[in-house]
């Protein structure tokens, strides 16, 4: 497992997660996954391997987090782009399906083909394609208000 | 297939159009290019006329890029560290606690009551007994006033010979030129003291100087004194054997069997005159009366208990007998 690897991992759980903390301590779990399942099969793709660990560690997670109540800081080392705004992805993070959620992750952040998304979760590639649509549109459509705030072109 | 294929059910125009709600979820292939050409068409035909169709393509574009944007966010060297080190207990008891997100107060209240317990605990530990005791072991401003042996087989160290100082209420001037002469000499070596005594002999009419003897008097009466004041004691006496020269060895023998040890610096037995052997030595005070009854073979044993300073330690005492050849 490279640096980019462990990158994408602690990317992947600390948007899925929205707290500075347990993303470290989950990307952790993940990574030793990651790197077992690897071992166990050394053909896998990285990236494949990367989709499968974050999903088992994130169905470990997923009842212990709340969403919706984000516990990042500025000063705990995840770097958000100067210029863009958290705002729609919590909403989003807090709203969306899981399933949403995560392809959106995986393929849009972490930029994780479709065919690795799929072969790592054992779904078609059509099945990804769909909630990609559907997550897009909806992150999509929140991260438009924010731009029509900030352009004062809302309500009109 | 081919056949299939061709019996696709076209409109009448020849046109293979979408319905609205396929229309809408095939925007996301649409605009990532991912429709075959036909498709294309027609979900194009479809977005042109369709007001909601624009609105989610706009949807799915702003979700697009506001994502690629995301994508760009930077993980911190120390994070990646952090995930790439196995964790352990304590981190993950941090971690669940969350530690960090404590109140100040509380987590040095926390920390003090830590460091109070280590100290506690070394404090408790620590052999302060040990500790003392090698502290003043190594004090240079220790005074000793005596220095009592408590194992029976440790050799007994004196500064000065103990022949010098013991042998001082002997009466024959002989001897007391003798133990001055011991006394004067840098080392305790039998041969010097030997040839110190013979000096003597020959020259038993020359009157001594008179300054040795006062203060070998002075001496004794200082040792008196301390002898009184402590309580210490020594055996002092002499017998008068018969054939000195048979009987010495035997006696020396029987000295070291009943596990006597020379106490001064001459060795058991060691021959004064031709005519005396003398012995100074330490001998447990349960063998005493054993050596006593032994004694009494070869002649009248006349020990007798004097005070001394220097205190022996319990179950030990300290004996200076004189063998003289019987003048009968």
């Amino acid at each position: 497992m490279t640096e980019t690897e462990t990158k994408s991992i602690a990317l992947f759980f600390f948007f899925a997660f929205l707290d500075d903390q347990k993303a470290v301590e989950a990307a952790a779990k993940a990574l030793v996954f990651c790197r077992d399942r690897k071992s166990k099969n050394p053909e896998m793709k990285n990236s494949v391997a990367v989709v499968a660990a974050t999903k088992t560690v994130w169905n470990r997670y997923k009842s212990r987090i709340t969403r919706g109540r984000p516990n990042t800081s500025g000063e705990s080392g995840w770097l958000i782009p100067e210029g863009v705004d958290l705002g729609p992805w919590r909403e989003f993070q807090k709203s969306a399906a899981e399933d949403e959620l995560l392809t959106v992750i995986w393929s849009k952040i972490l930029k994780i083909s479709d065919a690795d998304i799929s072969e790592g979760l054992g779904i078609t590639t059509g099945t990804i394609r769909y909630r990609l649509g559907r997550a897009l549109r909806k992150l999509g459509s929140m991260a438009q208000g924010v731009r029509k705030v900030e352009h004062g072109t809302a309500g009109r | 297939m081919a056949q299939q294929e061709d019996k696709i059910s076209f409109s009448k125009k020849g046109k293979r159009e979408v319905s609205p709600f396929v229309g809408h979820e095939l925007l996301y292939d649409y605009l990532g290019g991912n429709l075959d050409s036909e498709r294309h068409t027609a979900v194009a035909e479809h977005v042109k006329f369709s007001r909601d169709a624009q609105l989610d393509l706009s949807k799915i574009e702003n979700g697009q890029s506001y994502a690629e944007k995301l994508s760009e966010t930077v993980v911190s060297q120390p994070i990646i560290e952090q995930i790439g080190i196995p964790s352990s207990y304590l981190t993950v008891l941090l971690q669940k606690s969350q530690f960090d997100r404590w109140p100040q107060g509380l987590k040095w209240g926390l920390e003090a009551l830590v460091v109070v317990a280590a100290i506690v605990v070394v404090l408790t530990i620590t052999p302060w007994q040990k500790v003392v005791q090698l502290g003043m072991s190594t004090g240079s401003k220790e005074v000793i006033l005596a220095e009592v042996s408590r194992t029976e087989s440790a050799p007994i160290v004196e500064e000065n010979p103990q022949f010098v100082d013991e042998d001082l209420k002997a009466d024959s001037k002989a001897d007391a030129v003798a133990a001055i002469g011991a006394k004067t000499s840098p080392s305790p070596a039998d041969a010097k003291a030997e040839a110190t005594i013979k000096i003597a002999q020959q020259e038993p009419a020359k009157p001594l100087t008179p300054a040795p003897p006062k203060e070998v008097d002075a001496k004794t009466k200082a040792d008196s004194a301390a002898a009184a004041a402590s309580g210490g004691f020594l055996y002092r006496g002499e017998i008068a054997v018969t054939n000195l020269e048979s009987v010495e060895p035997k006696i020396t023998e029987k000295i070291r069997e009943l596990g006597g040890r020379k106490a001064g610096s001459v060795e058991l037995g060691w021959k004064k005159t031709p005519n005396s052997a003398y012995y100074h030595f330490t001998i447990p005070e349960a063998r005493y009366q054993e050596l006593t009854n032994f004694l009494s073979i070869y002649g009248k044993t006349d020990l007798v208990k004097e005070k001394h300073p220097r205190v022996m330690p319990d179950g030990i005492v300290r004996l200076i007998l004189t063998v003289d050849e019987d003048k009968k």
